[in-house]
């Protein structure tokens, strides 16, 4: 590939290179071009910021109902008790202070994609010129027979971090010493595939760490295998002997029933009853205002192209994070920043010619098993075949020594520590 | 050092290398990969070579010459016509898969910060990461993936960058696993 193709500039019309060279604005009428972000998460933090950086010339506004953002990334690390939860709670403040971006705390309700408007729950209306959708997912309430909306505090999910989180932390504290939890983990596709498994490995930890090995997690699994297996079953035996047993649906059959006022779940194989704690982790979708502006397919998550990040449904409108469908990446919170600073850049390029190039995604997965006990995996991607596609992935490796994994551990540390900067500093 | 609960809390100085921060490498560019010092990757493994002086102002000639061919025939006059201003543009695109770790503020809370380094140290470390003399995964991945030519971008973009003062005076370097 020689050295101009490695820099193809991408641009829809044939207007001279030149002025899409380093930033230079084009004027485009009377008014700031406009841009509305719904969803302040990885996806849409990251992509409000790196459409406004830089004095672009472009009219953000983000639209987030919560004024402080708890990332579900690291909640696991609060349950298992390795941070609080203030340490994973984050304001916007700096987005509107040292950006520019208006900050809207109200819901988004609905997206009228002719008029090129967002409705708000106050019933105002927010105009944009392009629009970008990253409302994460939403829970199938009625994936679990028994199991819905009401049921979240008797048998929290906590997929969405915050009070949830607390939940599930506040009964897990509880368990008494050899009381059994059940999980029931969730079928694909969904945020993050390593999570309910670094959720066993906290939930575990935090048992023994209380002197409750008695205790025990069964993990019932729809799948047949799962994100990082070896790794996590290997830690499980190591740290946790005896406490943990996963099995597929080739085992338990199939969720027949739960009971959130007896704490029972009954499958094709058995029956937990007074279970200790339930932590229902049910099927997902992308969020509801994505599916009701037809931005999803019949998978429920959005199409894309993986060039830009582009709704395939609408040209005016990009869908980043949770609720697209990125390929081969997983739905991550460093899938959705890398993704929507791709986006970002194609946002500027149609509005103000900023300069753009050829997308490139990578993500790493931290998970912490044990104090000190981390594996990791990821890799690059690169739009192919009409997806996002892995060209290259990594690992880690069981029987890795202590030393690394402690590394891997300082890794996951930082590697939170910057995304969140990049969000919201 | 790791707190009580296992944490590394940030402020590890992992820094390896005696390597002045701000190092004038454009007016002394011959001498200073003698200074640099560089490091061996794993005991027992062999010394990371410098790389070629001007490896980068090899690209950037090239791209200077499409840009201004660019320019001239659109009749566009801008500011930012050096090599250096093409390299940073492009560096600036490709740090944005460095900054979701390494922060842009030059702070290192677990992941070393890789702000103002010297770029011929930069593109070093990056290939050293690339021929594996590096065993970090998630660095060879993408270092594995940089051309030569992309190296020099993001050389040339952390090398632009200031460095807060309040951090400490030697560059803090990819720990050795």
């Amino acid at each position: 590939m020689n050295k101009l193709d490695r820099r193809v500039f991408i641009v829809g019309s044939a207007t001279a290179l030149g002025t899409l060279a380093f930033g230079a604005p084009a004027v485009l009428g009377q008014s700031k071009p406009r841009v509305v972000v719904i969803g302040g998460g990885a996806g849409g933090a990251t992509a409000a910021k790196y459409i406004a950086k830089d004095a672009s010339g472009i009219d953000v506004t983000l639209v987030e109902p919560s004024k402080q953002f708890v990332t579900c990334f690291h909640s696991n690390l609060v349950l298992g008790g390795f941070k609080p939860i203030e340490a994973i709670t984050h304001a916007y403040d700096k987005l509107a202070s040292a950006y520019g971006i208006k900050l809207n705390h109200q819901a988004a309700v609905s997206i009228d994609r002719d008029k090129k408007q967002v409705k708000l729950a106050d019933g105002s209306v927010l105009d944009y010129d392009r629009l970008v959708v990253s409302p994460g997912i939403d829970l199938k309430y009625d994936s679990v027979p028994g199991w819905g909306e009401a049921h979240e505090e008797a048998m929290p999910h906590a997929w969405k971090a915050g009070k949830q989180t607390q939940i599930l932390k506040a009964r897990l504290d509880a368990v008494p010493d050899g009381g059994v939890i059940v999980m029931l983990a969730p079928p694909n596709p969904y945020r993050c595939p390593p999570g309910p498994y670094e959720r066993v490995s906290m939930m575990a930890h935090t048992l023994k760490a209380a002197g409750k090995t008695k205790s025990k997690i069964i993990v019932l699994d729809p799948k047949d295998a799962f994100s990082k297996q070896a790794l996590f079953q290997e830690g499980w035996d190591k740290h946790y002997p005896g406490m943990v047993e996963w099995m597929t649906a080739k085992i338990y059959d199939s969720i027949k029933s739960v009971d959130p006022k007896t704490n029972t779940v009954v499958t094709g194989f058995e029956t937990y009853k007074n279970a200790a704690l339930v932590n229902v982790i049910p099927a997902q979708m992308a969020g509801k205002i994505a599916r009701d502006a037809g931005l999803a397919n019949e998978s429920g998550f959005c199409p894309i192209d993986p060039a830009s990040m582009k709704s395939a449904k609408d040209a005016n409108i990009y869908v980043v994070g949770d609720a697209c469908i990125p390929g081969d990446m997983p739905k991550s919170a460093f899938s959705a920043n890398s993704q929507a600073k791709i986006a970002a850049m194609m946002v500027r390029g149609e509005l103000v010619k900023a300069q753009t190039f050829p997308a490139r995604y990578t993500n790493t997965c931290w998970s912490l098993i044990e104090t000190d006990d981390t594996v990791k995996v990821g890799g690059r991607y690169e739009p192919k075949d009409g997806k996002i596609a892995a060209v290259e992935t990594f690992v880690s490796k069981t029987g890795e020594t202590p030393q690394l994994r402690k590394e891997t551990q300082a890794e996951n540390v930082g590697w939170y520590s910057g995304i969140t900067a990049d969000m919201f500093s | 050092m790791p707190n009580a609960a296992g944490f590394n809390d940030g402020d590890r100085d992992s820094s390896e290398l005696d390597v002045r921060r701000r190092m004038p490498c454009s007016k002394d560019r011959q001498n200073s990969m003698d200074r640099m010092n560089v490091p061996t990757a794993r005991p027992g493994t062999r010394m990371i070579e410098g790389v070629p002086m001007l490896r980068q102002h090899r690209f950037g000639r090239s791209f200077n010459i499409l840009f201004l061919a660019a320019a001239c025939s659109t009749g566009f006059i801008g500011t930012a016509t050096s090599a250096e201003a093409a390299d940073v543009a492009y560096g600036q695109y490709l740090a944005g898969e460095c900054v979701t770790c390494h922060r842009v503020d030059g702070e290192n809370k677990g992941i070393p910060a890789i702000v103002g380094w010297p770029a011929e140290q930069f593109i070093a470390i990056l290939k050293s990461y690339k021929d594996k003399d590096r065993p970090n995964v998630v660095m060879q991945t993408i270092a594995g993936k940089l051309t030569d030519e992309e190296m020099a971008a993001l050389a040339a973009y952390y090398a632009s960058l200031p460095v807060k003062p309040s951090l400490p005076a030697k560059p803090s370097l990819p720990a050795k696993q």
